[in-house]
């Protein structure tokens, strides 16, 4: 069995590289990369908590984030286009 | 497989009744997308006043129910809560009205838009109900999803960046939300937040995981009540979304935020004092610089609807304070202030659309000798920018005196310096927020329209119909009639 | 003893994948490049989440992340980029500041999350290991979390509404 704390760390760690990104990246679909890696974060450790609990709360929750996960990048999609369509980049400038 | 929980799920079914019927409107304006109407929007419209209207109808009846949770700790529901989804609706009802007026982008033609709408009101009304965690993520999200979509029905460049910028705030606090939710559910190993071992289970982390965790929890309500971290999409998407959609998203999803907060911290007593004092230092903190923040950066701006976003960033602020005060009376000023400062920005927005319809005016200069014309319409103005800066003879000065009361008594009670600090800054912030509210009506009557400025803007002048002019002028009647009779007879809600 | 480290061993391997995938998208300013980082990155959690006996999640990890999300990004980076055979960069900001906070940040939550006895929690219940989750996932999608589940039916109602009105717009 591997520790509850070092599914965490790793969980943490993918949490602050997908933040990093997010910080980092001009171009909007990168950045949009970066927020999916931070809900894998949160997916593991509602997975690893899960193992312990007999009604798997931590894995219905992470079945929820999966299905939000996808609609929001379908709409930011649509989005990102029609901005394609104004501008001919993706690139976020928050000015 | 115990036959109690399907019990259970069958005796909560009332308490959603409500909510199926907007769910109802949902797949009805669903169904409705792909039929060619020949009057697109009178079958939008009526079809949403309908619904909106059995909305608000049903929840009439659930009052002074006996509910209990429902759903196994998924939702909760008591008289606090239903009159919060009530204001919703009556908030939806009016910016359907708003809607169904606003001619330039066509909108009202298009199904989407009101079925965008509809959605905007169950996730409010379900964020007001739910009392756990999955519930509360999954509510602000569908508040989030719809927000989106309406931001760039504008159908110009700047409304898609303001989209743009809105979604990529709205995606990170989300997932910021989910993994401080994520933690909180290994701390406690449950999701619900009426569930006692919650509470206890939290109070024996450790203090460094718990703040961490609850801090990320939070966002995503307060990205909802736009409070000072998560505030800088505010001014794009208010200025460049449609008014009747800015009105909408300055009201509803912090309302409904609003009263989801004060639900849960209801929940808190189990908590350990040192906790709980953290939480509230915390929260109070947010607070003080929401309200100040909000009034500074409304203070230099030169649009009125930028205006209008930052000083929603500050009545946040007063929100936060209602939130903390753990009072009977502060639960009052909490529900006064909420539908007061529903109904003022509704009818500021509503009046600010009217102007930027038919005179195309957006900056303050734009309103430059208006008064001469449209007097009737300045006294309305007037009486809006009054009320939310919090002076007499409006409702928003009692609003803002409750609030100022619950604070003070909570400070005397228990002696604790935020709930001082916060009085200070209410206080002083109101002195400052009457700058740029009183600066409008200044434009309205005492400034001269410049020559230039008068052909310019004849020549943009767009001459509104006579039907419409009625329906603003029957908007603003109704939006500003209880400012001022909520004045005199406060007591109507409470 | 023996399964017991290999078992551990095919764990922190997938660990190691989907860091240093996850990593490469930092680090690489191709933007298809760090699609397909993110691919292995997915697939690599999608693994763990099998490991930890989380079958059903772990196979709509695959079936959702890299079947839906991937493929609708690789088809957003396409779409929007002039495709003339040089490769699609993006540009890096604030570069200093956001490394100070991610490796701040990943060193303290690591330092408090392994100081803290996670399994000491009252709430854990070590012989309740979870296996062969999709019965109770199932039940659990009807009973506990059907208000949920209903809501989110809508809200993939309507997000695919705003999503194909906005691209068609």
């Amino acid at each position: 069995m591997i520790p509850i704390s070092h599914i965490l760390i790793l969980s943490a760690i993918l949490f602050a590289i997908g933040l990093m990104i997010i910080l980092m990246k001009k171009n909007a679909i990168v950045v949009l990369m970066g927020v999916e890696l931070i809900l894998n974060a949160a997916n593991l450790n509602m997975v690893a908590f899960s193992q312990y609990d007999p009604s798997l709360k931590g894995q219905m929750f992470s079945m929820f984030v999966m299905v939000i996960a996808v609609s929001e990048i379908a709409i930011a999609l649509a989005i990102v286009f029609k901005l394609y369509h104004h501008l001919r980049t993706v690139d976020i400038d928050f000015n | 497989m115990d036959i109690s929980i399907l019990k259970n799920i069958i005796q909560s079914l009332p308490m959603v009744l409500p909510e199926a019927m907007v769910a109802a409107l949902i797949l009805l304006l669903t169904i409705a997308c792909i039929i060619p109407w020949k009057k697109p929007a009178m079958v939008g419209k009526s079809l949403s006043w309908i619904f909106g209207i059995g909305y608000i109808l049903l929840k009439i009846n659930q009052w002074n129910g006996q509910w209990d949770n429902g759903f196994l700790g998924m939702i909760s529901l008591d008289n606090y809560r239903i009159a919060g989804q009530l204001l919703l609706g009556g908030l939806y009802l009016f910016s359907l009205h708003l809607s169904a007026v606003e001619v330039q982008l066509k909108n009202e033609e298009r199904m989407e838009y009101w079925l965008l709408k509809a959605a905007i009101l169950l996730g409010g009304s379900a964020l007001v109900m739910s009392d756990n965690l999955l519930m509360i993520y999954l509510a602000v999200e569908l508040l989030s999803f719809s927000a989106y979509g309406l931001t760039a029905f504008s159908f110009n460049e700047k409304g898609n960046k303001a989209a743009l910028k809105y979604l990529l705030f709205g995606a990170i606090a989300s997932a910021l939300t989910v993994y401080g939710m994520s933690i909180l559910y290994g701390l406690t190993g449950t999701l619900s937040l009426t569930d006692g071992s919650f509470w206890m289970n939290l109070s024996t982390a450790p203090v460094s995981i718990l703040a961490f965790a609850a801090f990320l929890a939070v966002i995503g309500l307060l990205f909802k009540l736009t409070a000072v971290p998560l505030h800088p999409w505010v001014e794009d998407v208010y200025q460049n979304a449609p008014t009747p959609i800015a009105a909408l998203f300055a009201t509803l999803p912090k309302i409904a935020a609003f009263f989801c907060f004060m639900g849960i911290m209801q929940l808190l007593p189990p908590l350990s004092a040192e906790a709980k004092q953290a939480i509230i230092v915390a929260l109070g903190f947010i607070a003080l610089v929401s309200m100040t923040a909000g009034n500074l950066l409304a203070l230099g701006q030169k649009e009125v609807k930028k205006m209008l976003a930052y000083s929603s960033v500050s009545h946040a602020g007063f929100l936060i304070a209602c939130i903390i005060v753990p009072a009977k009376s502060a639960w009052d000023a909490g529900l006064f202030y909420a539908a007061i400062y529903g109904i003022m920005n509704m009818a500021a927005f509503g009046l600010v659309q009217y102007f930027e319809t038919g005179k195309k005016a957006i900056t303050y200069e734009d309103f430059n000798g208006m008064g001469k014309k449209h007097a009737l319409w300045g006294i309305g103005l007037v009486i809006v920018m009054i009320s939310l800066t919090g002076l007499p003879p409006t409702a928003g000065f009692n609003a803002k005196l409750m609030v100022f009361l619950a604070l003070w008594e909570q400070y005397e009670t228990t002696s604790t310096t935020i709930y001082l600090l916060l009085l200070v800054f209410g206080v002083l912030n109101t002195v400052i927020a009457l700058f740029y509210y009183i600066r409008l009506p200044y434009h309205f009557y005492f400034q001269e329209e410049g020559e230039e400025d008068y052909h310019f803007y004849r020549r943009r002048e767009v001459v509104i119909e006579n039907r419409l002019q009625w329906a603003y002028r029957i908007a603003l009647f109704v939006a500003i009639l209880p400012l001022i009779v909520l004045f005199f007879a406060p007591q109507i809600i409470l | 003893m023996q399964a017991i480290n290999f078992y551990s061993l095919i764990f922190y391997g997938f660990s190691a994948l989907v860091l240093v995938s996850a990593l490469n998208i930092l680090l690489t300013k191709n933007v298809l490049y760090a699609a397909f980082s993110l691919l292995v990155s997915l697939f690599g959690v999608a693994a763990l989440y099998v490991l930890m006996g989380a079958d059903f999640i772990g196979i709509a990890q695959i079936m959702i992340y890299i079947g839906g999300i991937l493929v609708l990004m690789i088809f957003g980076v396409m779409l929007t980029t002039k495709l003339k055979g040089e490769p699609i960069l993006t540009q890096n900001r604030n570069v200093l500041s956001s490394l100070l906070v991610g490796t701040g940040l990943s060193t303290f939550l690591g330092l408090i999350f392994s100081q803290f006895e996670w399994a000491n929690r009252p709430w854990i219940d070590q012989t309740a290991l979870a296996e062969g989750s999709i019965r109770k996932l199932g039940i659990a999608t009807m009973t506990d979390f059907l208000l949920p589940f209903e809501l989110i039916a809508i809200m993939l109602l309507v997000a695919l509404v705003a999503g194909t009105y906005l691209a068609k717009k």
